[in-house]
């Protein structure tokens, strides 16, 4: 089920008005929980079962671990945690890969060696609960929490289906404190809630799928294409996923309020960032964070010298790269953001990180835009179909070929310059919003508007989305 | 549980102060406003209402024949019966009868009708649209994605979607992709012609009208459908009528497996005219192909060429029915129904 749907509609209407009833908290709570697993099931019902694994498995082992008498007893549960939430990943999401890379790897060696093909379906949102999970697990294990003391919260923060099968992912201690007493929505949090809500259906009906989907599958699905058109795809993809990606976090966090529940933000404006490390600050925040304080930081972070630093930087953006997805391109994306990190600290450090033009605007606005520039690059592998496709395009986008935009492909419609102004423009669009946003919410912004402009947009919104229809498609990260 | 959360990162604290009744009763009637401004224009331009066909939409209806009814009247086949069907007509005529339209266009229909067969619960009336060349085995498959789509891929939360959706998308102009707001922008801003209105129509229950009269230029219409059906014959090979009866054994099965459970199945070659039905003629005579089928099979039969009644309509592109036929046709085609007992009289 996904927000962009008919029946998530009724579903949302249904939750809400059981919500809105007088009845005791503890029946709300236990509604929420059925709906969540209604909404999961309505992927694949046998998949739930892999839900409540994870749940029982550190719902269990944060209490062993707060009971263990010894250190040693202590890492046995926490292995619990960690077998079961990383055993369900690796099992669905990277046994096939895993096996044709040691077939690959065989072959290379001189030994035939013939897999068994697995053909495991993934389960939806499994690497976002998964991650959840382990989080309420490594935190009662780092002594930053207790155990929660009521099953029925803690499934309920593993399952909330807000935000369950795509993020944000939320933190034990973020949620749960929500659930102690009873929460509904003011007028004031439902309203911003549903327009939310609007909001993330604009992004994903009429920006993502609407004007550039089509655009990138047209050059992602040519046999070949010119630079210009490597670099129009590409924009368009950039324009793509941010919009699909935050488009569901601003579904999932406006749902969630229009419960009565806080999610964290997921983003702030990434393509106005000035670096990298600004740009991780800003860009899926709840995975960036969840890397740092679990990976990066667990690794030594910082503490241990330049080297292990930078060791320990590029080891967090090759795993965050590998938990987008089971292939190599998602390796290399990780990767291209681990040197990006890497010689950004360098660059710090060097003389011309101190040069005062940086902290000019013009400056700023250079830094940014070479920002941008670098991570459609590095989402040309992340878009790829394989790894020829994404070093091909890489190589289309670096040395130019000054061929026009047009492309032939068989059975698909050509871009044209309409498709290339389209692109263009929404990405100007995106990237002025983001500017201007920057250092600011959009809650500022709507704040100091007067609320019949708002309206007006709002229904400008409302209307273009009504007014696109189209093939629906699935939002990229449920994939992940 | 030392637990602290950062009220300034949920944007729950964040909700901007708006009188929200206000602002939304004022987004409501503004969006209201300029959806129906804009599907008033489009109507008066002469746009219909119109569906787009899709898995989930076939599959919620696929989901509905196995209910073990008799009285279930099934199509299956493609655009022929999908034109020339008309089922408001069937509906009047036999209001206690259920139907589904589960024909698919472009694409000939053993898959579904294999699907049926394998169908325990399905014990209705499977009326297939069939020509010489929907019984080649080669053209089995045609539909199965189709099917294995509902048997797989559907899920509870299509129907609801397939509900909701073709009722609305049934109703309004404005929820066709034909006239989505960026084709008509792009249309305006590079002075390019506004989208015209379709002769074709897919109504919620998935039948299809077809109106000839608001087509320009029918006649290349006419000489690019034959043309292309020619060109399909030249690109597959003929079946002599002995090895072409093979294939026909096959599916012969299936109609069994359907009469067995007491269901029944109509093949029916719906009307081709002019220089198509030379063509269909001069490939798969009738007299070798359809009648030697006719003969052998135990479903019933029926092929407009036998029956004046079904043969004396105008076919505009050779070989669909326009919407003002299709009625007509129907009736022509119940009594040829009844004739067989295969709906009451």
């Amino acid at each position: 089920m996904v927000f962009n749907s008919f029946t998530f509609l009724i579903f949302f209407v249904c939750v809400l008005t059981l919500h809105r009833l007088p009845l005791p908290w503890r029946v709300k709570k236990t509604n929420l929980l059925l709906a969540s697993y209604l909404f999961y099931a309505a992927w694949n019902p046998p998949f739930v079962l892999l839900l409540w694994l994870s749940t029982l498995a550190d719902w269990h082992a944060a209490k062993w671990i707060a009971a263990a008498g010894s250190r040693t007893a202590r890492r046995l549960a926490l292995l619990v945690s960690l077998l079961v939430n990383l055993g369900l990943l690796g099992f669905f999401k990277y046994g096939d890969f895993l096996i044709e890379n040691f077939a690959a790897l065989a072959e290379l060696v001189g030994v035939a060696y013939q897999p068994l093909e697995l053909d495991v379906i993934l389960p939806v949102g499994i690497s976002f609960y998964t991650f959840q999970t382990l989080s309420y697990s490594l935190d009662v294990y780092q002594g930053k929490a207790k155990p929660w003391n009521s099953f029925l919260d803690f499934a309920l923060y593993v399952t909330f289906f807000p935000q369950l099968v795509a993020g944000p992912i939320v933190r034990a201690v973020e949620f749960l404190p929500q659930c102690v007493a009873s929460r509904t929505a003011s007028t004031r949090e439902f309203g911003w809630g549903l327009n939310l809500l609007l909001i993330g259906l604009f992004e994903k009906i009429v920006v993502a799928d609407g004007l550039l989907a089509p655009v990138v599958d047209t050059v992602y699905g040519a046999a070949t294409v010119s630079s210009s058109s490597a670099w129009i795809g590409t924009f368009a993809f950039a324009g793509q996923i941010f919009c699909d990606f935050s488009g569901y976090s601003t579904c999932a966090i406006g749902v969630a309020m229009c419960l009565g529940f806080g999610l964290p933000d997921n983003f702030r404006y990434p393509y106005a960032a000035i670096g990298f490390s600004d740009f991780w600050r800003r860009w899926h925040i709840s995975l960036s964070t969840w890397l740092r304080d679990y990976l990066y930081i667990a690794l030594g972070g910082n503490r241990r010298g330049a080297i292990r630093t930078h060791i320990n930087l590029m080891l967090t953006m090759l795993i965050g790269g590998l938990w987008h997805g089971a292939s190599w391109t998602f390796v290399i994306w990780g990767g291209l953001h681990g040197l990006y990190l890497v010689a950004e600290r360098l660059l710090k450090k060097s003389i011309v990180g101190n040069w005062r033009i940086w902290r000019t605007f013009l400056g700023r606005l250079v830094l940014a835009v070479i920002t941008f520039l670098l991570v459609c690059v590095a989402w040309a592998f992340f878009r790829a179909e394989s790894l020829s496709q994404g070093l091909a395009m890489v190589e289309l986008m670096v040395i130019p070929d000054l061929s026009p935009i047009y492309v032939e492909t068989a059975g698909l419609k050509p871009i044209g310059k309409w498709e290339a102004f389209v692109t263009l423009a929404t990405l100007v669009c995106i990237l002025s919003v983001h500017w201007a946003l920057r250092d600011s919410t959009l809650e500022a912004a709507v704040s100091s508007m007067p609320s019949f402009l708002w309206a007006v947009i709002d229904a400008a919104m409302l209307t273009a989305i009504i007014m696109m229809p189209g093939e629906d498609r699935a939002f990229i990260y449920f994939q992940f | 549980m030392p637990l602290s959360t950062s009220s300034s990162n949920y944007p729950r604290h964040r909700a901007p102060v708006k009188n929200w009744l206000f602002l939304w009763a004022c987004c409501l009637v503004t969006a209201s406003i300029a959806v129906s401004s804009v599907e008033a224009y489009w109507r008066s331009h002469g746009h219909r209402p119109s569906m787009v066909d899709s898995l989930e939409h076939w599959a919620f209806y696929r989901s509905k024949v196995s209910d073990n009814q008799r009285e279930h009247v099934v199509l299956v086949g493609s655009s022929r019966i999908q034109l020339g069907f008309s089922t408001d007509t069937f509906r009047e005529k036999f209001p206690r009868h259920q139907l589904t339209q589960l024909a698919i266009d472009s694409r000939f229909p053993i898959a579904v009708l294999r699907d049926l067969a394998n169908d325990e619960q399905f014990r209705g009336i499977a009326i297939c649209s069939m020509t010489a060349l929907g019984f080649l085995r080669q053209n089995w498959e045609d539909q199965q994605d189709y099917v294995e789509f509902f048997h797989h891929d559907y899920m509870f939360h299509h129907a609801w979607d397939g509900i909701v959706g073709s009722r609305l998308k049934a109703q309004l102009v404005v929820l066709s992709p034909k006239v989505r707001i960026d084709r008509v922008l792009r249309a305006v801003l590079t002075q390019s012609p506004l989208p015209e209105p379709s002769y074709l129509v897919t109504r919620a229950d998935r039948s299809r009208l077809a109106d000839y009269s608001m087509m320009n230029d029918i006649e290349s219409h006419r000489r690019r459908r034959v043309d292309n059906h020619k060109k399909w014959l030249d690109n597959h090979q003929r079946l002599t009528a002995q090895d072409w009866m093979k294939d026909v054994a096959k599916i012969e099965e299936l109609v069994q497996r359907i009469h067995r459970r007491g269901g029944q199945v109509v093949f029916v070659r719906f009307p081709t005219a002019d220089e198509h039905w030379i063509v269909d003629e001069a490939t798969y005579p009738k007299a070798d192909y359809w009648d030697r089928m006719a003969a052998y099979t135990s479903a019933r039969t029926i092929h407009f060429a036998d029956i004046p009644a079904l043969s004396r309509f105008e076919l505009p592109d050779t070989s669909h029915l326009d919407q003002k036929d299709a009625p007509e046709f129907t009736l022509a085609l119940l009594n040829q129904l009844r004739r067989h007992q295969v709906v009451p009289r």
